[in-house]
This record gives structure tokens, sequence and C-alpha cells, in this order.
């Protein structure tokens, strides 16, 4: 018992340090674009607001409005789509008995969740130092905020790692569905503020439960759209599915012929 | 000893279910080297995936007493955007061995030179048979299942990968695949045949070349 929980940590560890190696080919340029993407969506951001000269959609800072809901996003949706390919990328190794797929749909989870933790907190230590603003007034709310979006990620992860193996084109329609899911997550815009039936249908994306979660942990006032229960039994029930179909389709999945 | 209780394999083909193994119990023990013998696609590799524990049957049970080492092929076991290198270092992380004695061993033995820190992806087979071939040797199994590459290379290179292997074999076993009649009478004390879904031992190994040759005639 004590060996074959030893031999599964070796084994994450070892999937860890290859999930690291070649995250982005073999230039190992993939850690300075988790900086450069955010980046960029600033300057877009801040771009199109300067030539539409709108006011900030909540709070004084705009751009901590926005950029809080960005990390947040991008923290989950990245989990969930690495996580997406991570039984894909890593057939050959499942040659390997000690290898399972169980260990790497969770190396990939590991790699990502604290790849965008450290970016996430050195752009809030970084705008902080610029601004000269600490930008989080309850961290006591933002912190099981976070978590929960890193929950989502994963749970959410290991079932579409499940259903891209097997459903052809899965992967396809979750790159499909990616940008739709970014646009209805109140990133750009103030949730409440929106005519009511568009929030009838953007309160079932639960990524935007997740952004409004860390955004209401950033300002005191801040009224959000967000119902911390949805949130989390969908990403419960995500999981269930995904140790389900795990169990089920084990075969299917594990083979490599 | 590798104990299979009643197991039962099967995989989806174009032309309907293709059974590996039907029920079969029966066990390979810690002495005996075996050679395996079986026509193309009669499921050699998918029996050493079911031994090495890396794909689990449809039905029943395999007990494994000691380590068995991964299906050594020409492919699988090794990611290809790794170097050879950080493959080593991979393998000797999950199976817990020292990563610099086994890539001093490995080094020494493959002999690839350069290639050790070029991804895998860029070796020709020969190459990765040598590598896969170098690490499960370097690592203590007590079961090696080998897939054809024990001889890879030239002359030398094929002398010394049966010294290292005859060495191993001194206290572990091998269950060999080979087409090559003399290896496997060179290192097979008895052989199995797989055809059709049967697993037959023979006590010898001419006896199981024999059979083996008997079907493939039947069959054309």
């Amino acid at each position: 018992m004590v060996n074959a929980l030893s031999t599964c940590l070796r084994t994450i560890g070892a999937l860890c340090r290859r999930e690291m190696l070649t995250r982005f080919g073999k230039y190992r340029f993939g850690y300075i674009w988790a900086f450069i993407e955010p980046v960029l969506y600033i300057v877009a951001f801040a771009g199109v607001r300067s030539f539409v000269g709108s006011s900030s959609p909540f709070g004084e800072n705009a751009l901590l409005f926005f950029l809080i809901a960005l990390l947040t996003f991008r923290t989950s949706m990245s989990i969930v789509r690495r996580t997406g390919g991570a039984i894909d990328a890593n057939m050959p190794l499942l040659a390997l008995p000690p290898v399972k797929t169980f260990d790497v749909v969770l190396a990939r989870i590991v790699v990502e969740a604290v790849t965008w933790s450290v970016v996430s907190v050195a752009f809030v230590l970084g705008l902080w130092t610029v601004s000269g603003l600490w930008a989080i007034a309850r961290p006591d709310v933002l912190l099981p905020g976070y978590l929960a979006a890193l929950y989502l990620g994963a749970s959410l992860g290991f079932l579409v790692a499940m259903l891209t193996k097997l459903v052809p084109f899965f992967d396809r329609f979750m790159a499909l569905i990616s940008l739709p899911l970014m646009v209805m997550s109140g990133i750009f815009y103030l949730p409440i503020a929106m005519p009511p039936q568009f929030l009838a249908v953007i309160w079932f994306n639960p990524f935007l439960h997740a952004v409004e979660w860390v955004r209401s942990g950033v300002f005191y006032t801040y009224e959000p759209v967000l119902s911390r229960g949805y949130l989390l039994w969908f990403a419960t029930c995500c999981l269930f599915l995904g140790l389900l179909l795990n169990k089920l389709y084990q075969r299917r999945l594990y083979s490599t012929a | 000893m590798i104990r299979l209780e009643n197991v039962h394999k099967s995989y989806p083909t174009k032309s309907g279910r293709k059974v590996i193994l039907r029920e079969f119990s029966g066990a390979f023990e810690n002495s005996r080297n075996v050679g395996i013998l079986g026509h193309n696609g009669a499921g050699k590799s998918t029996l050493f995936r079911l031994l090495s524990g890396a794909e689990a049957p449809d039905r029943g049970r395999i007990i494994r007493e000691g380590r068995v080492s991964w299906p050594l092929g020409f492919s699988g076991g090794f990611h290809n955007s790794l170097t050879g290198r950080e493959n080593v270092r991979f393998i000797c992380q999950i199976y817990g061995a020292s990563y610099r004695e086994v890539l001093s061993f490995v080094e020494d033995f493959a002999a690839i030179g350069r290639f050790m820190d070029m991804p895998v992806k860029s070796y020709s087979s020969g190459m990765k048979a040598r590598l896969a071939f170098g690490i499960s040797m370097a690592l203590n199994f007590d079961y090696y299942l080998i897939d054809e590459v024990v001889a890879v290379g030239d002359a030398a290179f094929k002398k010394k990968s049966k010294t290292v292997l005859s060495e191993r074999l001194k206290s572990s076993s091998v269950l060999l695949v080979s087409h090559s009649a003399q290896l496997l009478k060179e290192f097979c004390d008895v052989g199995g045949v797989l055809h059709n879904g049967e697993l037959v031992f023979y006590p010898t190994i001419d006896e199981a070349i024999a059979v083996h040759e008997a079907n493939q005639n039947a069959t054309i």
C-alpha cells in the first residue's frame, strides 16, 4: 500500500517534470508566454478604451476590474484545455505500467494550476507596485474564489480529458466554444448591469460565477452575479462524471492499440 | 511468478472482435525463460501489455510476484519530444532508480553519442530499441518482456547485448518474442505458441517452434 502510494507520487512527480519540459515545445518559451498573454490582452483593452473613451464598468480602476477577471478565467480555462489533451499527449508513456491515465491528468492539472497561480500573483503584485493600490479588499473572499476557479478547471478538465478520448472531434468542439465562453464570463463588462435576457443565458456559464466570486473579493461594494452553490455543484458533477467515465471505459482509455 | 487466472482479452477490429486470450489460466515461472511465438496479429504485443500491467484484461486476474519490465519493443515507453537523456531520467524517476548510474550505463551501452541530447522523434527505430534495451538492462527487473529488440544493429552491438542479457538472466527471466529461431533457442528454455486465442506451452523451445511452423503452413 505504502509502496503503491510512493510509486504513484514518483510517477506524478516525473510527469510534472516532463510537462514542464515540453509545455511549449523545445524552446521553453511557454513560461514567458504565460506572462505575455495577459499583457497583450491589457494592451488591447487599454487601446480600445482610449479609442472609445468610456469610463470604468465598476470602481475607479478599470484595469483592475478587467485584469482580475481575465486572470481568473484564463486560469480556469487553461487548466481545462491543457488537461483535456493530457491523455493523447502522453500515449507513449502509458505503455509504462506505472503510468496511469489518472496520473497523466493530475500532473497536467498541477502544472497548469501552479503556472497560472504564479502568473496571477505576479500581475496583482505588479499592479500594486505600479499603481500603489493594494488591489484586494477581502482576501478571505478572493482566495476561496480563486480556489473554486482552480477546482472548476480541474474537474471540468478531467471530464474533458475523458470525452476527448471517447468522443471524436471533442477537442475541436472545446476549441470552438472557449471564445464564446470567455465573452460570456463577464470579463469586459459589469454582469449585473446586463439586460435580463442576456443575463439569463450567461448565468449558466460556470466560469462567470468563478470570475464574479473573485471580483467580489477585490471590491468592497461589488454586487456580483454569483451562485457559489451552482459553481461548486457544477464542478463536482463534472468530477464525478469524469470518474464514472474513467471507470466505465477504463479499457478503452488505457488501451494503447 | 506471473500468474494468470481466467484471463480473457479481446479487442474490436473492423471485422468484429478479435480474441487474443480465451479464458486462459496458467503461469510464467521465474526460473524459466519463455519464447513466445505466434503469427503477425496473433496478439503477442497485447499479451505483453497485459503481463506488464499497462493494459487490463477484459475479465480475470493477473498476479505478478516480482518486478516486470514494460514491453520492450521498437515503440512505446518514450516521449517523442523529450531527449534520450530526459527519457532516461523520466523512467528512472518512475521506477525509483538512480539516474546517474542508469545514465552512465546507457550511454556506454547504447552508444548513440550526441543523440542522447536530441528528441527521441529524431531517432531511427534501431536507436530507440537500443535505448529501451539499455535502460531496461540497467534497471533490475525480475522479468524482461522483450519484443524483438535484443539484437539490433551491427555484429559488435548484437554480441554486446547478448552478453548483457545473459548476465541478467542469471537472476532474472525473459519472455521473448522473436522471429529468429536461433535467438529463441539461444535464450529460451520453454516455448509458448499464441494461436487463435489459445496460449499453449511446450516443454522445449524446439517443439514450440515446430508447432508454430506447422500453424504457419496451415494458414497459408
